[in-house]
């Protein structure tokens, strides 16, 4: 099964919603550009989730040939990362991430995939932590002519055409069947990703990315030209209205916060 | 008449003892030659260096009992047992040279002190074997688990003891009592029992006397034979651990190079992958299949143990004593595989594993290996000096780094250390927001000065640690110190990686700090961490990395000793906690005390356990970013003892037992009646006085 996993580099959201709780996020010049220096840039976590879930398929015993990509020009990091992880091939699109949009991103991920000649199953975060639009896989499919399957939290080969797909929704799980090639996104709820052994580790910071040009991948009609441009990006003012609730004892507290809770009308 | 005695007084043969001699030496030497095979089928370099030092502290150990003396009981119970038989193996040593030689020198004064030392010694012996057997039948330890092999040793010790003042008494009732009383109270252990058997007529004496003189011989070379099988091996095993025992300065773990091993093994078509970490026994090095040897199952090491006291599977010295029996049940094998006999290779149990794998059963769980919080107590203790923590980390290595398995919370942090280069996730802070509003030097800015101060990762990151490294920077400012910092560059010293066993963490951490370090040219550090202090100090400099690092308990004792800081005493209900990582590792007890002497009026309350007895915060070991879920969580017991001092004050020195303290007095003191405090803020508070 030829895998085609899509990795993308975010800054550490973690990282990212302490500074803008303390009021501390700094945002260039232009007014959109977040230009902390010091936030670590990390491989968006649903996309590690995605590749864990190729190898999850691998180690149930499905040949597989996995296949990394991101759109980026300093990707080396994360995808080294996913090589330790077990990826076999990866691969950089040298765009400059700053001036492209969703449907530009599903345009160069899509004409990489036909560059492959195509894929069994193309692998997507559910969404990343920075745009959070989760959009891509979905041009993607459409582009690729391929069906997609949203917020998985398990893969489980059915046959070799088909995969039974564990879906995550609020009300519970939906178990869907889908025929190959397709389009499938991970969710958290898949669980942690595998930590690499060390020796993994050692032989990926040697691997070097293969480079892959824009102008050599067939972009369709539209040439991937991006359709919707940030203006402005900006944190609302964060105002903290925290009240300790007071009492002589555990009891007397819990019972001032009960009726609390039942003046608001938040419990009955 | 001439104050002595004959040898062989009424034994018939008594030269046949010589072959016996011979052949119990045989037996024993096959004991102990069987167990080097086996201490050989581990690697490591020798340690046979700065032999004077060695040989200065294995005498210090023997004669001085010191390591055994930290307990009393025990202590003083070992130290007559190894006295009472020391003394009757020379005494029977210097009966011999009598023979050998025929210069009859023990007579007239000489041979009464001889027989009154002798046996004064022997009676030494019988009440060191009486507070052990009491211990063992009716005091019961926890820790004190009593075998078969520790019935046969006290047994056999004490039945020569017994028959040594027996056989005596026997020849003083038959010769000395009547020939020369003036004599007879010389020895007054056999004059007591030949008094008591002063009824019995002289034929009687000497029958009784001869059996019994073979008797003894026989039961003594039975004891010489078995001396390197049971419990008495510790003698010889104990002995030569204690002369190869480590002399590194400070806490250092093994350091494989493990670019390298990779190297090496490159460019070899199907050459089978370097293991990382330690799988199998014999991959651990010679030295720490000794210390399996050398261990006498006394358990003191358990009795000090932070995780088993709070509950945890780990026992270090059931560790210890299940890989003894490992190396018993696979050594064999191995070493017929080794001489190139593959066919005699068996399946046996892991080394480690899951404790519910099996059967076979693995010897070590790794639930046991997952307790440790490399709070170095059970080698501190441990009187035949085993090495306890590098096996476990070497073992947990394998789990970390080859087997990818860890609980969350250590993968957790090892990432965070990988993608954020500190091991907290997400921090608000950036390593540099701590002294936006304090004039501090940078070194990346152009900046030079006399010291470095390695701020930490803690003291950057974490409110209430960096309230302390703000202190700090308010006393060197005081004192006038020129120091810069590194701000942003700084990145983990990866000391939490290395304990937890992620080694390459720690060394990529180790190799970009170094760089760093010498890119400014750094020789003299200062920090606030101990764990940092221990990593620069002691461990970077397998990695190229040598620098003066102090620990800012000593540099604040150094500023008031040269008169740059000026105190006044504020404080006056205070004790102190020894950081395992600057006390135990590193030896620094006095610094931190000699400091708070100088802002305390009172002194300091010690804790009950403290120095290098000192119980661990339940930090160290990884646990500053993992959940303890002992039965009794550790920092809770420590804080327990702090409350029952009834300092107000809890001085410490380190930021995770800072971090423990304040965690323990939100659970268990919600009044804050017990404050925490770094010994830096107590200086700076004391600046204003």
């Amino acid at each position: 099964m030829k895998i085609v996993i899509c990795v993308k580099q975010v800054l550490d959201p973690s990282a990212v919603d302490n500074y803008a709780l303390v009021g501390k996020l700094e945002i260039g010049a232009d007014g959109k550009t977040l230009t902390q220096t010091s936030i670590p840039r990390l491989m968006n976590a649903y996309d590690e989730q995605a590749i864990e879930a190729a190898l999850r398929l691998r180690d149930a015993g499905v040949p597989c040939k996995i296949h990394v990509v991101s759109v980026g020009t300093d990707a080396t990091k994360i995808l080294q990362q996913a090589v330790a992880m077990g990826a076999d091939e990866v691969a950089a699109i040298a765009v400059d991430t700053g001036t492209v949009d969703g449907y530009a991103i599903a345009s160069l991920l899509a004409g990489f995939v036909k560059s492959l000649g195509g894929a069994d199953l193309v692998l997507c975060g559910r969404q990343a932590s920075d745009g959070d639009q989760g959009v891509v896989p979905a041009l993607l499919g459409e582009m690729l002519g391929m069906p997609v399957v949203t917020i998985a939290r398990a893969l489980e080969p059915v046959d070799g055409a088909t995969l039974r797909v564990t879906r995550v929704t609020p009300d519970g799980d939906e178990i869907v069947e889908v025929s190959t090639p397709a389009v499938i996104t991970i969710s958290n709820e898949l669980g942690d990703p595998r930590y690499p052994t060390g020796i993994q580790t050692m032989k990926a910071r040697k691997v070097k990315p293969q480079q892959v040009s824009a102008a050599s991948l067939d972009l369709g009609d539209s040439g991937g030209r991006p359709r919707v441009t940030m203006t402005r990006q900006f944190v609302e003012a964060i105002i903290g209205r925290c009240e300790f609730i007071q009492g002589d004892s555990p009891m007397a507290m819990a019972k001032e916060l009960v009726s609390r809770l039942r003046a608001d009308r938040t419990i009955e | 008449m001439v104050d002595t005695r004959e040898i062989y007084w009424n034994i018939v043969g008594g030269k046949l003892i010589y072959l016996f001699f011979v052949i119990a030496l045989a037996v024993f030497a096959k004991g102990v030659y069987r167990r080097y095979c086996l201490w050989r089928l581990g690697g490591g370099a020798p340690r046979f260096d700065r032999i004077a030092e060695r040989i200065k502290g294995l005498l210090i150990e023997i004669f001085g009992q010191r390591r055994q003396l930290r307990m009393l009981y025990p202590g003083l119970m070992h130290t007559f047992i190894f006295y009472g038989f020391l003394a009757e193996v020379v005494a029977t040593t210097m009966v011999a040279i009598q023979e050998w030689t025929g210069i009859h020198y023990l007579q007239g004064a000489t041979y009464r002190w001889f027989s009154l030392l002798s046996d004064s010694f022997g009676l030494v012996g019988i009440v060191g074997l009486v507070m052990a057997i009491a211990r063992r039948v009716a005091m019961r330890p926890k820790h004190v688990v009593s075998l078969t092999e520790d019935a046969i040793a006290l047994s056999l010790l004490l039945l020569l003891f017994v028959q040594g003042f027996v056989i005596e008494g026997l020849r003083i009732a038959a010769t000395e009592l009547h020939d020369n009383p003036a004599l007879a109270p010389w020895s007054p252990g056999g004059y007591a029992i030949a008094l008591s058997l002063q009824g019995l007529s002289v034929p009687t004496l000497r029958l009784v006397h001869r059996y019994n003189w073979w008797v003894h011989a026989v039961t003594a070379f039975v004891f010489i034979g078995y001396f390197s099988y049971g419990k008495f091996n510790h003698v010889i095993y104990g002995a030569l651990n204690i002369f190869c025992r480590n002399l590194k300065r400070g806490f250092a773990l093994p350091y494989p190079d493990i670019e390298a091993m990779l190297e090496a093994e490159e460019g070899k078509d199907g050459a089978a992958e370097p293991v990382l970490g330690i799988k199998e026994i014999q991959q651990f090095p010679w030295k720490s299949l000794l210390d399996l040897d050398a261990c006498v199952n006394c358990g003191r090491c358990e009795s000090v143990c932070p995780a088993n006291i709070g509950g945890s599977p780990l026992n270090p010295r059931l560790l210890i004593r299940n890989m003894g029996a490992h190396l018993t049940a696979v050594g064999p094998s191995l070493l017929a595989t080794a001489a190139g006999n593959g066919a005699a290779a068996v399946e046996h149990a892991p080394l480690f594993g899951e404790a519910t794998e099996g059967p076979p059963r693995p010897a070590v769980s790794e639930d046991e290996l997952w307790g440790c919080r490399t709070c170095g107590a059970c080698q501190q203790e441990c009187p035949v000096y085993i090495e306890h923590v590098p096996k476990i980390v070497g073992m947990r290595r394998h789990l970390v780094m080859t087997e990818s398995k860890m609980s969350d919370e250590a993968q957790m942090f090892l990432k965070n250390i990988d993608d954020r280069g500190h091991p907290f996730v997400g921090a608000a802070h950036e390593r540099e927001e701590w002294f936006a509003d304090l004039d501090i030097k940078v070194f990346g800015r152009g900046a030079t000065a006399e010291y470095l101060f390695w701020v930490g990762c803690a003291g950057a990151l974490v409110d209430r640690n960096i309230q302390v490294t703000r202190a700090f920077v308010q006393v060197l400012q005081a004192a006038g110190v020129d120091f810069a910092v590194l701000g942003a560059e700084e990145t983990c010293t990866g000391d939490p990686a290395r304990r937890v066993g992620g080694e390459l963490t720690f060394q990529m951490c180790a190799k970009a700090n170094i760089e760093l370090l010498e890119r400014y040219k750094v020789r003299r550090i200062i920090t606030t961490c101990p764990h940092c202090f221990n990593t620069l100090a002691n461990e970077y400099s397998a990695f190229g990395g040598q620098y003066e690092v102090v620990h800012h308990s000593e540099f604040i004792r150094q500023l008031i000793q040269s008169g740059r800081l000026k105190l006044g005493k504020h404080l006056e209900s205070l004790t102190y906690h020894d950081p395992c990582y600057l006390g135990r590792h590193n030896g620094i007890y006095d610094a931190p005390r000699e400091v708070l002497a100088a802002v305390s009026s009172t002194g300091i309350q010690e804790l009950p356990r403290n120095r290098s007895r000192s119980l661990c915060c339940g930090a160290g070991g990884g646990y500053a970013w993992m959940d303890d879920t002992l039965p009794s969580r550790i920092h809770h017991l420590r804080f327990d003892e702090v409350k029952s001092s009834g300092a107000r004050t809890a001085a410490v020195a380190c930021p995770f037992c800072m971090q423990m303290f304040e965690d323990a007095v939100r659970a268990k003191d919600p009044e804050r009646t017990v404050r925490p405090a770094d010994i830096a803020e107590l200086v700076a508070e004391a600046l204003a006085v």
